[in-house]
């Protein structure tokens, strides 16, 4: 229906006269909603993945809304997300290739920029690497893989993903054979109850929290249990509280399963038919060795209440009310994790563990009823997991040492055969040892979308020599500048969110494409742009592995026509849709582990797919909510129940895992007593580089401060909101203290958030990592507190 | 008449304020009303008797007894200045363009944005269950200030969407200024009348704003409805399908027929 034209009431505009006089002029735009063209895409921040309505008038971001018609997030979002469209227009924005000289960085061109990473690389293709991450979108990820592995024949490509949930993705592989979830957030309408395991949804994935505690007001009984460290915003919804000991949470899942098992209330059903037993064996790897049901129950056998109690400080009645609910099969459980148990030194054990009591008490693959991983980063599933951006993994869930693996890979990019190197890259700490280290085998690495100076542990370790070593070129594609960008020798400007195409994938498999709505500021340009014009220089410069087997350049793009596109020049990048041509190449990667793509096209008419999306016989393409279960995957063969087609052990069956209970890396001790917990907060997205230059969430969180208990600063002689000093042995840092604050911490262990840049929490850290996943733990050290200026004691 | 959804008896509702400063217990009249209002959150019916679990708000009594720091204050003035009455929904509204220009500005101070939750002018507890609900549940009025109820269902995790204005006071002391940004957001675009006298359309998106009287009611700044006792405000004031995010209904829909 066409728009009439109205008669304004002249009070109205006289109203509208006095707004444009008023103070609001300068940060609102005056303009009728006609004006403005709105169009959907993902959030630009964390995994959860709601889509936003995204209103554009005058080529600029002016209002963004919750997409009503997202099925994660039901036309809500979360105080980042409504603020997402802010995020492009900090003053600051980098807008021109940066290049240092005499320790300045001055601007040059794009040219030049391109000629020199080219030349780096050129000069020693196989010290060179690759550092991205879980906000690279899919087709950026994919084109980084390409180049990396099917072009320069080196594996030295890893996403700071590796940081946040490497443990998840070895939990899932040594427990089905295959990553990702098999379950999605439908199971948030469903529960009964909710188990958040070191999780504090409240705030790190708000519109999942709300997703379920909501249920409360429309008259539904939801059950929450928080077993966590510190009491949170999610503590204050939880019917039930458990606090344990740091590290101790694999005591607790192996409290559940010696209940279960002595009281004889675990599935046995389920089990005999669907599972199979496995412990670590000697050297750590994702299979270990096969056990039977009695050797894990005689293993349990130490996991009494009592025991329990005394390892995890979780009294015997808590322990026994989990127990309790799991032994309840007419209940629907529900568990969500992210990075408390995945930071963790023991990371891919507590992800076992908390796959293996959901087997073993068959609450598995029923709405509401399953383990549900949740992710920090939009696409950490979709480009880290799915399109394998790390060092020992190949697109669709292939890994770089299988022969096999490698010979698909290189028939699908249609690359020689042999162009893939059999021995994986360097993961994350490795790979910025190797560069933080004279004659470490990296001498160029390229950062895209992530700020490793802020958020590697231990950087005074794993980043900070780098930068006085001469051999070592650091180049970074950012769009702010950041404690990384400060520190490069070059920066390249990159366009952000809708200021280009893009396909991000969440945390319950969920594919979701945007379109590019507006121009990037000033000459910065598309990520993917970026990568295809450096691939085209090392043509030029007559690098091995440009070309295909046919002899054409490596991102060899046509028209409708059938006519060569140059891509790598800027000015014809958009005469076609870049993403859409990746995108359907990567496509073909997705079959062989059953995570089948729909067409981009498909993707457009959707708010996200989970897959494995598979064309029915009426010609609709179906997306899957439930994996491995008969009547919802389409693999399932009718009359199976269940079927972990992708089993370890090649017979249909998960795997239970036993773990037993480890003292961490580092433990307080008299000279440093504190337990040091770090984490994030509601209003700041990992290291702030994006929200920390949006007003209204900078006012509401402006820097990191340290939260204790209000005994332990009366011991120390502490005040509310002083500064104080944090200490561990590998750093320290003043913070202001904030008692009885956003968290509360129990007596003995204190908390910072590391959104903030200025105050540098991961010159703390500890580097230990899990042996399986490489995952760090940034969640336990020992520190100590003191005023400034005081003496240690 | 009996509608459905609509409480039509008096109501009263008595909440013993007893402060902290040593002064003598008041007893609150909250309202008491013969004209029909929107039942709100009071309506939502509990499923398969299975009964609320939404946590209820803490008294005030409750709160005064709790160690709220630097928030202290605030309760114990705010609570004090409850005895103001809700105007009457039958008061006469005296409209000016004056007043809703001042509304706008003021609108705006609190939001990036035409549709963008407004942030929380105030301090909050930033860790427990917030209990917002207290006084946004259907609004009041302290002193000056108005608590405006919500204008949609009630989420129970408040603080998700709405930011305070300022940062919590340990953490406020050592703040670094806040960094430039060039975003000019959508501004609360005004009615349009088909004619002088006919009803305004609704100017924005009516999700996340379902609860009309929240910003038109009785305790509406400046836009206030000249007849806060009609309740169906949609029967008159029409919203627009693209606004309200349902653009895909007109797939559905005849074509237009040619004039």
């Amino acid at each position: 229906m066409e728009r009439r034209e109205f008669i304004k009431m002249s009070a109205m505009a006289a109203a509208a006269a006095a707004v444009e006089a008023g103070p609001a002029r300068s940060q609102l735009k005056v303009l009728q909603n006609a004006g403005v063209k709105w169009n959907k895409a993902p959030c630009r921040f964390c995994g959860t993945g709601c889509h936003v309505q995204v209103g554009v008038d005058g080529g600029r971001v002016v209002a963004v809304a919750g997409d009503r018609d997202a099925p994660v997030n039901k036309g809500l979002l979360c105080v980042k997300g409504y603020h997402v469209g802010l995020a492009l227009y900090g003053k600051d924005r980098l807008t021109r290739p940066l290049l240092k000289q005499d320790g300045k960085q001055v601007p040059i061109s794009w040219d030049r920029a391109l000629d020199i990473v080219a030349e780096r690389i050129a000069a020693a293709p196989d010290r060179f690497g690759i550092y991205g991450s879980g906000q690279w979108t899919i087709p950026e990820g994919y084109a980084n893989q390409k180049l990396i592995k099917g072009g320069l024949g080196n594996n030295h490509i890893d996403p700071n993903a590796r940081l946040c949930m490497a443990s998840a993705v070895t939990g899932f592989l040594s427990t089905y054979g295959v990553d990702e979830p098999a379950s999605c957030y439908d199971d948030l309408d469903a529960a009964d109850v909710i188990i958040a395991w070191g999780n504090n949804p409240a705030e790190m994935h708000p519109i999942l929290f709300s997703r379920f505690i909501d249920r409360r007001a429309r008259g539904e009984r939801v059950v929450l249990i928080d077993i966590g460290t510190r009491r949170t915003r999610t503590t204050s919804f939880a019917q039930h509280y458990l606090e344990f000991k740091p590290h101790s949470d694999l005591a607790i899942a192996n409290g559940i399963a010696h209940i279960l098992l002595r009281e004889g209330k675990y599935d046995r059903e389920f089990v005999e038919k669907h599972c199979g037993f496995r412990t670590e064996g000697e050297k750590p790897s994702l299979f270990g060795e096969a056990m039977d049901f009695e050797s894990y129950e005689r293993q349990l056998a130490e996991y009494t209440p009592e025991r329990v109690q005394e390892l995890s400080g979780v009294p015997v009645e808590q322990l026994r009310m989990l127990a309790g609910l799991f032994a309840d099969r007419k209940r629907r459980i529900t568990s969500l994790w992210c990075m408390g148990a995945n930071q963790h030194t023991r990371g891919t054990a507590m992800n076992r563990l908390i796959h293996g009591v959901h087997l073993l008490s068959g609450h598995f693959g029923k709405p509401g009823d399953g383990p549900q991983s949740l992710t920090g980063q939009p696409s950490a599933c979709g480009t880290a997991r799915e399109v394998g951006t790390l060092a020992h993994a190949l697109p669709g869930g292939r890994i770089v040492k299988n022969a096999e693996h490698r010979k698909q890979c290189e028939a699908l990019w249609n690359v020689p055969e042999g162009r893939i190197a059999a021995k994986p890259g360097f993961h994350t700490v490795k790979m910025w040892e190797a560069f933080s280290t004279e004659g470490g085998g990296i001498d160029t690495l390229w950062v895209q979308v992530t700020n490793p100076a802020q958020s590697l542990p231990n950087v005074r370790k794993l980043f900070q020599p780098s930068r006085k070593l001469a051999d070592k070129f650091l180049i970074v594609s950012d769009v702010y500048p950041t404690e990384t960008t400060r520190h490069a020798d070059l920066v390249l400007p990159s366009a952000m969110w809708v200021e280009k195409n893009g396909i991000f994938g969440n945390s319950e498999r969920r594919t979701q494409q945007w379109f590019k709505m507006v121009e990037p500021p000033g000459e910065a340009r598309d990520d993917c742009w970026q990568v295809i014009a450096v691939a085209k220089r090392l043509h030029d410069l007559g690098v091995p592995g440009m070309l295909d087997r046919d002899g054409r350049f490596l991102f060899h793009m046509e028209d409708a026509a059938g006519k060569e596109v140059p891509v790598w020049d800027w000015r014809r990048y958009y005469d076609i849709n870049v993403d859409e041509r990746l995108f359907s190449e990567y496509r073909g990667f997705s079959r062989l582990k059953h995570k089948d793509l729909a067409p981009y096209d498909e993707y457009v008419k959707s708010r996200g797919l989970r897959w494995p999306v598979v064309k029915g016989d009426d010609g609709i393409w179906h997306e899957t909510r439930y994996r491995f279960v008969e009547g919802e995957d389409p693999y399932v063969e009718k009359g199976e129940g269940f079927s972990f087609y992708h089993s370890t052990s090649k017979n249909g069956r998960a795997q239970i895992w036993y773990h037993p209970h480890a003292t961490p890396p580092e433990v307080p001790d008299a000279e440093y007593p504190f337990w040091l917990c770090t984490g994030r907060v509601l209003e700041h997205w990992h290291t702030g580089s994006m929200t920390m230059r949006v007003a209204a969430l900078r006012r509401a969180m402006p820097n990191a401060y340290v939260e204790m208990h209000r005994e332990d600063a009366r011991a120390l002689g502490l005040r509310n909101g002083e500064m104080v000093r944090l200490e561990t042995r590998r750093g320290a840092l003043d913070l202001p203290l904030w008692l009885d604050g956003r968290g509360a911490p129990p007596r003995g262990s204190v908390f910072v958030p590391f959104f903030d840049e200025q105050l540098l929490i991961n010159e703390l850290t500890l580097d230990a990592h899990d042996p399986v996943s490489k995952q760090p733990d940034y969640k336990k050290c020992a520190a100590r507190v003191r005023k400034p200026g005081a003496k240690a004691t | 008449m009996n509608l459905p959804g609509v409480k039509t008896g008096p109501r009263a509702t008595l909440i013993g304020v007893a402060l902290s400063l040593g002064a003598a217990a008041v007893v609150l009249v909250y309202w008491t009303r013969g004209v029909p209002e929107p039942a709100g959150y009071h309506a939502a019916a509990p499923r398969d008797g299975a009964g609320f679990e939404v946590q209820p708000a803490p008294t005030y009594g409750q709160l005064r007894d709790r160690a709220y720091g630097a928030d202290l204050d605030r309760h114990a003035t705010a609570f004090a200045a409850m005895g103001h009455q809700r105007p009457e929904l039958t008061a006469e509204v005296v409209r000016s363009a004056e007043a809703l220009a001042a509304a706008r500005t003021a609108r705006a101070e609190h939001r990036a944005f035409a549709g963008a939750p407004p942030v929380i002018p105030h301090a909050i507890d930033q860790r427990d269950y917030p209990n917002c609900m207290s006084c946004h549940a259907d609004g009041l009025v302290v002193g000056e200030r108005v608590a405006p109820a919500m204008s949609h269902a009630p989420y129970a995790s408040c603080v998700q969407c709405h930011a305070p204005a300022g940062a919590p006071p340990p953490v406020a002391a050592t703040a670094p200024a806040v960094a430039g940004n060039t975003f000019e957001g959508l501004a609360e675009p005004s009615g349009e009348r088909a004619a002088p006298g006919a009803p305004p359309t609704v100017p924005h998106s009516t999700l996340m704003r379902e609860r009309c009287n929240s910003c038109h009611g009785v305790l509406g700044q400046g836009i206030v409805t000249t007849h806060p006792w009609r309740t169906s405000c949609l029967q008159c004031h029409g919203p627009s399908a693209a606004l309200d995010q349902r653009d895909s209904f007109s797939q559905l829909s005849p074509p237009p027929v040619a004039p």
